[in-house]
């Protein structure tokens, strides 16, 4: 039986400042690849398993350390498959002069007889000026072994000596790589902000007799192109491509500026025109809609009142049809009674719940109205939210926690906070860091669940552009106060090089990046103690300890700076 | 005309060598203390480059304390053009002074006039929006500090990934929407801020048109960026002192067929495999300055004599962003680069049908002109025939 061929993999993570864990889907892409090209062999997986990850202030001030980082690892073996994959870096940034230090080091690779590249590009494949197709023409000769191009569709050009390529191997690619990806309605839902705070409904909802308040607020601007592309669907879909110049889509809920540029972009997706929803009641419709079959978008539609009061309006204008009504969000429970038996299609569904001024709790308080325009929220998060968000779930009694220190009894549970708020937090997180820090995003937390769920969805605000450094809880623990001394903490990352936390640090700290600290609770400070002083000796500076719930012990961070999203003077003893 | 003043007047098209001949017609150059009147007033056509040239002159004169007024365009396409750069806002966000205390008051019926839009059809509604957001014109950002330089590139680029913009280059360019982002404004900024000195990067973009007998002509997308850093035929000079300005060699061997005004070449084809020596003259080094493998930084300890901005000028570069661009942009785009800085202005365009190595290049000295401050290059991109 022959040996096990090698695959040799490097994940090239642009915009990053530390490496971070291939995943097992991943490296399962990559042993197919490997089976695909080694026919009748078994593979095995080489590499650090960790990514070659770069800034954007290294790729601008320094393009050729991609290349680098290539060389620097173990040289694969002489008939080894070697796979270059770019395809989970925005295709954007990929620097030109990078793609020609990339293509040069796949060149090198490729000049074995044996050795097959393979390098995995975003998106399509670079106009035929890029440099990467330069660095790819290598000579009169070509590399004597093979080297392949596929682009994320799976499309193949090739260099070098000829491969065999198994049938359908392109499309099978495509099909296997797109599966790493969230669809596009997984993304919309996970981008789509729903901000906390008391918000008056309205104009429209006045109009009909009610004034209703409600504690959310959504906001799709950082969705826009995602909502674009389901509502297209939705149009082509339903209209024929030859009534197309019939039709168009009218973008109704002024206050939200991202439903029009949803709708535009929609529109001009689908081929149709876009319009907009007249600001005020009109006996006569706008001349643009005469002779039209027309797709309302709305923002967020709750009980359907405004889209009823649009839709009767819609009834006595001549020569005007609506034929079909969205929403980027709508209720779990279909809208009923709609004028003209019209059926809304949500493009996300949520629990909305909106309350008569007379019943809301904020009015009673009299808690001022929130500015529906995001990025006004300054200081720490509202009493009222904090503590909506914490009695919507289960107490239970704390189970981590510092050595030496009192549990609580009773504590929220984190997990679930993060899992049903994570959106609106990671959206405070990222009004407070961009007063705090303007390079690329680096966290350093205790490696618990909790933490986790939220470094996920702070993934998400941060397009994928944040690196997670989360220290496991032991570690962490031995850089107690007493036992935080310099030499210890080298003893410490020594002992523990091999981890993925400890290498990352390292990167850290090579790059000169600094990192901020996050915890969902600091109690006693023993935990943002420990951490500073692990990050300290591990000459890593920190810019800030940024907890979710601060309880201000008496804790000396040093020249650390702490920025809560919310204060209890009420210190763990 | 008053006693000590000039009136600049400038006829037709505004470009860059009619504005110089129009500013020449100053005694002492566009910097003199006189009175100046710029006059616009029978220009039809403003060509992006030679607005930003304006521009980098009037916000001199105004720093330099020296009365100075506008006469607008009679031409409305020209002066939609002056709004669609955000022209007057970017003026009082450099100089501090208002537009409206710049301009004579015989123009003022420029104030609330409004706007008309070039992109046809779908994408008319499109660019309106991105007009109304500000989204095009002139923006000026101090890079004083490596935090400065990085946010900046990173925030413009940001910019020009947002989905309309992309959609709208897409629907009209001839090339990869995305390139944009990636490669011009990239490629663009990364060398601006690069350039020994520079205090600050002024960026501007526009679609932009001209109107003529009813038809729409000239129809472009443009942006531009300029740096007041030093010139680059001045900082290769400084650097070929400490050694060698070539990196690398090039990749590919591109030809670049000279068409010089106001100076001698040494021939009429350069390659690109050329590496300019002592005797090699400004012209020439600036026409080097986009070889692949041509770096003020190929020599990375001993270019001292130069303040160097933060740490970019110790990182090993090899030249090979202005290459890019300029591929991008003729290649891809079919589009031209040009260039101004010193005493040169250069546009460099494809050369011959289907060879992609092969580039016409007008490189022209303006010995007796005041030096350009800074360096300034516009990548100006055709929008594709029906769009």
């Amino acid at each position: 039986m022959s040996a096990p061929a090698d695959v040799h993999a490097f994940w090239v993570l642009l915009g990053r400042a530390a490496s971070q864990p291939v995943t097992d889907a991943r490296k399962e892409l990559y042993r197919w690849l490997g089976k695909q090209l080694r026919p009748g062999r078994e593979v095995e997986l080489r590499g650090s398993g960790e990514s070659k990850s770069l800034t954007f202030e290294e790729v601008r001030t320094d393009a050729g350390s991609a290349a680098r980082l290539l060389r620097e690892d173990t040289q694969p073996a002489a008939d080894a498959v070697v796979i270059i994959d770019l395809s989970q870096t925005a295709y954007d940034l990929l620097r030109e002069p990078f793609l020609l230090h990339v293509g040069q080091a796949a060149m090198e690779f490729a000049d074995r007889p044996e050795r097959t590249v393979i390098l995995v590009l975003p998106g399509n494949a670079p106009a035929s000026g890029s440099l990467l197709w330069l660095a790819l023409e290598g000579g009169e000769a070509g590399p004597s072994g093979s080297l392949l191009v596929l682009d994320r569709t799976g499309a193949v050009e090739s260099r070098g000596a000829e491969t065999k390529l198994p049938a359908h191997f392109a499309r099978n690619f495509g099909t296997r790589a797109s599966r790493l990806d969230a669809s596009v309605q997984d993304r919309f839902e996970s981008k789509l902000l729903r901000r906390l705070g008391h918000f008056d409904l309205g104009a429209l909802n006045r109009k009909a007799g009610k004034d209703l308040c409600s504690h959310h607020f959504f906001d799709a601007s950082a969705c826009i192109e995602e909502l674009a592309v389901l509502l297209d669907r939705q149009l082509s879909g339903a209209i024929s491509k030859g009534g197309r110049p019939k039709w168009m889509l009218v973008s109704c809920g002024s206050r939200s500026g991202w439903t029009r540029e949803a709708a535009m972009l929609a529109a001009d997706l689908a081929g149709i025109d876009h319009g907009e929803w007249p600001r005020r009641p009109t006996k006569n419709p706008p001349k643009e809609f005469v002779g039209r079959n027309l797709a309302l978008l709305f923002d967020v539609v709750r009980s359907g009142d405004s889209a009823r009061l649009a839709l009767e309006a819609a009834r006595r204008w001549q020569d005007v049809q609506v034929k079909l009504a969205y929403s980027a969000v709508g209720p779990n429970r279909a809208v009923r009674d709609l004028p003209g038996g019209l059926k809304l299609q949500p493009m996300a569904k949520r629990s909305l719940e909106r309350v008569p001024r007379d019943r809301c709790p904020q009015c009673e308080l009299e808690l001022p109205f929130s500015d529906p325009e995001p990025g006004q929220e300054q200081g720490p998060l509202r009493a009222f939210d904090l503590w909506s968000m914490l009695l919507d779930v289960d107490w239970l009694p704390e189970d981590y926690g510092p050595r030496n220190a009192e549990r609580f009894k009773s504590s929220p549970d984190f997990e679930s906070v993060f899992k049903r708020y994570g959106d609106f937090l990671a959206y405070r997180y990222e009004l407070l860091l961009n007063d705090l820090d303007d390079n690329e995003l680096v966290v350093a937390s205790p490696d618990e669940p909790a933490v986790g769920e939220l470094m996920r969805r702070l993934s998400v605000r941060f397009d994928d552009r944040i690196v997670w450094i989360g220290i496991p809880r032991e570690p962490v623990l031995e850089c107690v106060r007493e036992d935080g001394a310099e030499s210890n903490v080298k003893a410490l990352l020594t002992k523990h090089a091999e981890e993925t936390w400890a290498r990352q640090l390292s990167n850290v700290r090579e790059r000169k990046e600094a990192v901020v600290m996050i915890d969902e609770f600091n109690g006693s400070g023993t935990t943002a103690q420990s951490m500073a002083n692990l990050l300290k000796g591990a000459h890593v500076d920190v810019r800030g300890f940024l907890p979710v719930v601060d309880r201000r012990p008496s804790v000396d961070l040093g020249a650390i700076p702490i920025h809560p999203l919310y204060e209890i003077p009420r210190p763990r003893r | 005309m008053e006693v000590g003043e000039s009136v600049c007047s400038f006829k037709g098209s505004l470009d860059v060598p009619r504005t110089e001949n129009a500013l020449m017609e100053v005694p002492e150059g566009p910097y003199s203390p006189r009175r100046v009147v710029v006059d616009l007033r029978e220009t039809g056509f403003i060509d992006p480059i030679a607005l930003l040239y304006l521009y980098s002159i009037l916000v001199r004169r105004i720093a330099l304390g020296h009365e100075t007024e506008l006469r607008l365009p009679g031409s409305k396409a020209a002066r939609d053009f002056l709004r669609a750069w955000k022209f007057p806002e970017a003026l009082t966000s450099a100089t501090g002074m208002k537009f409206r205390r710049l301009v004579s008051p015989a123009d003022h019926g420029y104030f609330g006039e409004e706007q008309t839009h070039y992109l046809e059809g779908k994408a008319a509604s499109l660019e309106e929006f991105l007009a109304a957001k500000r989204f095009f014109g002139l923006m000026t950002r101090p890079i004083e500090s490596s935090a400065r330089r990085g946010r900046l590139v990173e925030r413009e680029w940001s910019r020009w990934r947002t989905p309309l913009i992309l959609r709208v280059l897409d629907r009209h360019l001839r090339g990869d929407g995305r390139d944009v982002a990636r490669v011009v404004i990239y490629e663009l900024l990364t060398n601006a801020v690069q350039h020994p000195g520079a205090g600050s990067v002024t960026v501007g973009s526009s679609v932009y048109g001209s109107v003529s007998r009813g038809q729409r002509q000239d129809r472009a997308f443009a942006v531009s960026v300029w740096d007041d850093g030093v010139g680059i035929t001045d900082t290769l000079r400084k650097a070929m002192g400490a050694g060698s300005i070539r990196a690398g060699d090039p990749t590919t061997v591109d030809r670049f067929t000279l068409k010089p005004v106001g100076w001698e070449p040494r021939g009429s084809v350069y390659e690109s495999n050329w590496t300019p020596d002592e005797a090699a003259s400004d012209a020439e080094l600036l026409l080097a300055s986009l070889f692949q493998g041509i770096s003020q930084k190929a020599i990375r300890t001993d270019i001292e004599p130069i303040a160097m901005p933060g740490e970019e000028g110790r990182a090993t570069q090899t030249g090979d962003g202005l290459h890019a661009l300029y591929r991008t942009v003729v290649n891809d785009f079919g589009g031209s680069l040009a260039l101004r800085s010193g005493s040169f202005f250069m546009n460099v365009k494809a050369g011959r049908k289907g060879d992609p190595t092969s580039y016409s290049v007008k490189l022209c000295r303006y010995a007796d002109w005041p030096s350009f401050q800074g360096n300034m290059i516009t990548a100006r991109i055709p929008i594709a025939s029906g769009g």
